[in-house]
């Protein structure tokens, strides 16, 4: 099977607002600021409605979306700091993509004392480890 | 293994995988910024104890986004005060500071406790002069696990029961008391 | 308050804390200054500030641990390689990358990697900005303790073309009294 490819990288707070998202493949759909702001936003609500219908407590939300022609994984900390990705079909380290850029976030957002906890990240060191994660899947295989 | 050495092993893979920084930098670094506190508040200790627990409530709140990223804990990891104590004392404490700790004087109600500290990276060639008798000096430090605490929801009240810098007892202990399990929000509440 | 560095502590082993613990630290005390300066040249000032009391300690405990109590580098050049190898080291994991003179009265150290700089990206509206001036500072702090005044300064080198790394050198530019280099040319017999 084909590995799969980074389309694009989402960062939601825990409000729901729309932090940080970058297309990293030119197959990534366009989309408008405003646009992105009320996916992030609709991503975030489906997300908490999953833990809300789930039949157990303590429930994650949901961790993948699987599509025809993409996949959507996502990982929400227990800060209610959410990040999920977009991939094309195909095997994917999703977790491992999902947990290096919580990290990157962790170092280049958090650690910059110019950047301000929930509001959006504009750190030039984190675009850069986002394009070196992006480079990394998607020059697998 | 029983929970509290998993912890503690939790604790120590944690500080061996993390990148290190020379101690004596951080202790002085962070004094620097006490004395500059001070100065900013004209020697009012009061004021300057409240200054350096807002740094510490800061730094909390973004370092428990690297803590929770580090242990791989998810979806309800702390769902008892208790857990979040533990977890803050044996890995938080290892994680970042290198330090070792436990838990003691536990309330009847599992809502109160002392955290016993082996060492204090941040106390390291601190003397206090007699003006500064009542500046809690490392009170970032109790800051810190407020803010990381209050950022996953689990409201406290964090203060020195003892401090060897103001010549009381050996080690640096610090009362924790739980005011509030804050409920999760979600978007569609109102 | 004066913090004593007394014997005890400066000969113990060395310690360390994690690199998060002390970038979360450093980030504080940005925010803080940058909260109070007016402009950047102020921010730059008070993070200089803020590093001269911690490069003279470090330097001074480092000069006691390695040498004995009293037996400090007295000449420039020897102080400079100095600062620029084990004192980088022992202050941030690794020697800075170089030390050059400039016009016979100006030095600079220049380091590819700077630890205070790692996680920080300055936005465009702060200009020229670099929070590498505590590093300066730190500098400064030495070789004034040490009997060598100079002024300051930070930069970032221009980033060079194609490079995505995002990662820029910093350089500290010591720039000394003319008293200075001429009684350093008397002792070399010159």
């Amino acid at each position: 099977m084909a590995t799969g490819k980074l389309l694009a990288v989402w960062l939601v707070n825990k409000s729901g607002g729309l932090i940080y998202h970058r297309a990293l493949r030119e197959d990534a759909p366009t989309l408008d600021a405003n646009a992105c702001l009320r996916l992030a936003s609709v991503w975030h609500s489906l997300h908490a409605i999953s833990r809300k219908v789930a039949p157990v407590t303590g429930c994650a939300g949901i961790e993948s979306l699987e599509c025809d022609t993409f996949d959507l994984y996502c990982f929400q900390a227990e800060t209610g700091m959410k990040i999920f990705v977009t991939m094309t079909k195909g095997s994917a380290d999703a977790s491992g993509t999902l947990r290096r850029t919580h990290r990157a976030y962790c170092d280049y957002a958090l650690k910059n004392p110019f950047y301000e906890v929930e509001m959006p990240v504009r750190c030039e060191l984190f675009d850069v480890a986002i394009a070196d994660i992006a480079r990394s899947v998607n020059e697998r295989g | 293994m029983p929970a509290a050495a998993s912890r503690t092993a939790l604790g120590a893979a944690c500080w061996t995988a993390t990148e290190k920084v020379n101690a004596e930098l951080f202790a002085l670094t962070h004094g620097a910024f006490v004395r500059q506190i001070l100065r900013d508040h004209e020697d009012d200790v009061e004021c300057a104890n409240a200054a350096l627990e807002r740094v510490g409530r800061a730094m909390g709140a973004r370092m428990v986004e690297e803590f929770l990223s580090r242990t791989n804990a998810s979806g309800g990891a702390c769902a008892t005060f208790e857990e979040a104590m533990e977890m803050t004392t044996r890995v938080g404490l290892k994680m970042f500071l290198n330090v070792d700790a436990k838990t003691r004087d536990w309330s009847e109600e599992r809502d109160e406790c002392v955290i016993e500290m082996e060492s204090n990276p941040l106390a390291e060639f601190v003397e206090l002069p007699g003006k500064y008798g009542d500046l809690s000096y490392c009170n970032a430090l109790c800051g810190a696990i407020r803010g990381a605490l209050e950022t996953v929801r689990v409201r406290t009240t964090c203060a020195f029961e003892s401090d060897p810098l103001r010549g009381e007892g050996e080690r640096f202990a610090i009362r924790v008391k739980l005011l509030e399990l804050v409920p999760e929000e979600y978007p569609f509440d109102d | 308050m004066n913090a004593s560095t007394t014997p005890k502590t400066l000969t113990r082993g060395k310690r360390d804390v994690a690199l998060s613990a002390y970038a979360l630290l450093f980030s504080e005390l940005v925010q803080y200054h940058k909260s109070r300066a007016k402009d950047t040249s102020e921010l730059e000032r008070a993070l200089e500030d803020a590093g001269a009391d911690v490069g003279r300690r470090m330097y001074e405990a480092q000069s006691f641990r390695e040498r004995g109590p009293g037996k400090r580098e007295n000449r420039l050049l020897p102080l400079l390689q100095f600062i620029q190898s084990s004192f980088w080291k022992n202050a941030f994991g690794r020697a800075a990358d170089s030390l050059e003179v400039y016009d016979d009265d100006e030095y600079l150290l220049s380091d590819r990697d700077l630890l205070v700089n790692r996680f920080v990206s300055v936005p465009k509206d702060y200009g020229d900005l670099n929070c590498g001036a505590f590093a300066a500072g730190m500098v400064g702090g030495i070789l004034r303790s040490a009997g060598f005044p100079s002024k300051v300064s930070c930069y970032y080198s221009e980033q060079a073309p194609g490079d995505a790394s995002g990662r820029r050198t910093t350089n500290i530019l010591m720039k000394f009294e003319r008293e200075t280099i001429e009684r350093e040319k008397r002792l070399d017999g010159r």
